[in-house]
């Protein structure tokens, strides 16, 4: 999901890099020393998964793991989201720079609130609670990041309902393709690393 | 340790077959139009897009890619530079700005020299013939460079290790400038 360089006006570019320097100093201010490996690591996640490709008719979609990336770094997935999108920009010319802060809060807002719902109402609730949550939460993410994009193109001028339709159609498979993903991902974090989604070991299963 | 190996091993199988999205476009000037083609970094055509044409700040044209990503657009005379946007949707778009280069337009001013060698090329053999020939000779190098042009649009391995490798440099910056504060 990224918006290319030269499709937005400056105020929404502004705003979209205004916030984001926002929520990524939060970001930055609730890491401990002992969150940055695993915040490298989600970012290098992010990183790749914009290059899993779902082909779909006329539209290209990508994977983009920001519902289980929140609910692994909360508030940190701002800083791994804008290391991420920034290297893809550089390198992929996917997105650009001007773009950057818009296209990280398309991505990293959902993550941020799913995240949050996950580890507020499936955590501790048992297996079955626990891939429920996983798969929601995941799929949720895709579809509220296609709704932004979709706000961020309508206020652009495209006309909402059009846009979020197309976009959100698109993304159908994607959230579906990343509910298993995020589920699968979930139940191997809560038997090898619980503390990844804030519990300690044995707590979980 | 062994994880992460395999969690990084799983990522780059993944990653191999299928490769991301950016719009590409190729286009020329054509005569009175201006051909060309848009695909995705994918390699795949984008289909029933719409492209304008844009010449210094006007619309001059428009037109529709067809189902293999190719469009060509009408374009007034005397047209020498124009901006070419395809708008693939979801805010996907490319913009080209081409020019025709060297030769200045066929249609007005290359009359008189039109007029030179028709009377100097040997008789029965028209300009739109030899125009026709030129084309279908320069073709397949034509297919050559949009080829090369696509396969430089897909993000390589190269890149891809190369932005972990930032990753893990970010990470150690980071860890190094928290230990020393400590």
């Amino acid at each position: 999901m990224h918006i290319s360089e030269g499709v937005l006006s400056v105020p929404i570019l502004a705003a979209g890099a205004a916030l984001t320097v926002g929520f990524t100093a939060q970001g930055l201010r609730s890491m401990k020393a002992e969150d940055v490996p695993a915040t490298g690591i989600v970012s290098a996640g992010l990183f790749v998964a914009s290059l899993i490709h779902v082909s779909l008719g006329p539209s290209s979609v990508h994977l983009l793991l920001n519902g289980i990336s929140g609910a692994i770094l909360g508030w940190a997935i701002f800083p791994a989201c804008v290391v991420a999108l920034f290297l893809q920009a550089l390198l992929f010319q996917f997105g650009g720079l001007a773009v950057l802060g818009v296209n990280v809060m398309d991505m990293a807002f959902p993550g941020l609130i799913f995240g949050a719902l996950f580890r507020l109402l499936f955590v501790s609730r048992g297996k079955w609670a626990l891939l429920l949550g996983g798969f929601l939460c995941s799929a949720g993410g895709v579809i509220l990041t296609a709704l932004m994009t979709a706000g961020v193109l309508a206020l652009n001028g495209e006309g909402f309902m059009a846009a979020a339709k197309l976009i959100v159609w698109a993304h159908i498979p994607v959230a579906l393709i990343e509910g298993f993903v995020g589920a699968m991902a979930v139940l191997f974090l809560a038997k090898v690393r619980p503390d990844m989604i804030g519990r300690k070991q044995g707590e979980l299963l | 340790m062994k994880k992460i190996a395999a969690t990084l091993a799983l990522m780059v199988l993944l990653v191999s077959p299928a490769w991301a999205h950016k719009v590409c476009m190729l286009s020329s000037f054509e005569g009175d139009s201006i051909t060309g083609e848009a695909y995705f970094s994918t390699g795949d055509p984008i289909v029933g897009s719409p492209v304008t044409v844009e010449s210094n700040g006007e619309e001059i044209g428009q037109g529709k890619t067809d189902e293999n990503g190719a469009f060509s657009i009408a374009i007034p005379k005397g047209v020498l530079s124009a901006k070419v946007t395809i708008n693939a949707g979801m805010g996907h778009v490319a913009h080209e700005d081409i020019a025709r280069e060297g030769a200045p337009e066929p249609s007005t001013a290359t009359e008189p020299q039109a007029k030179a060698t028709a009377e100097t090329s040997v008789p029965g053999v028209s300009l739109e013939d030899v125009k026709k020939a030129v084309a279908s000779e320069i073709a397949p190098v034509k297919k050559m460079v949009m080829d090369m042009e696509r396969a430089q649009s897909k993000p390589d391995m190269p890149k891809i290790l190369g932005g972990i490798g930032y990753i893990i440099g970010i990470v150690g910056a980071f860890m190094w400038g928290r230990s020393k504060r400590v």
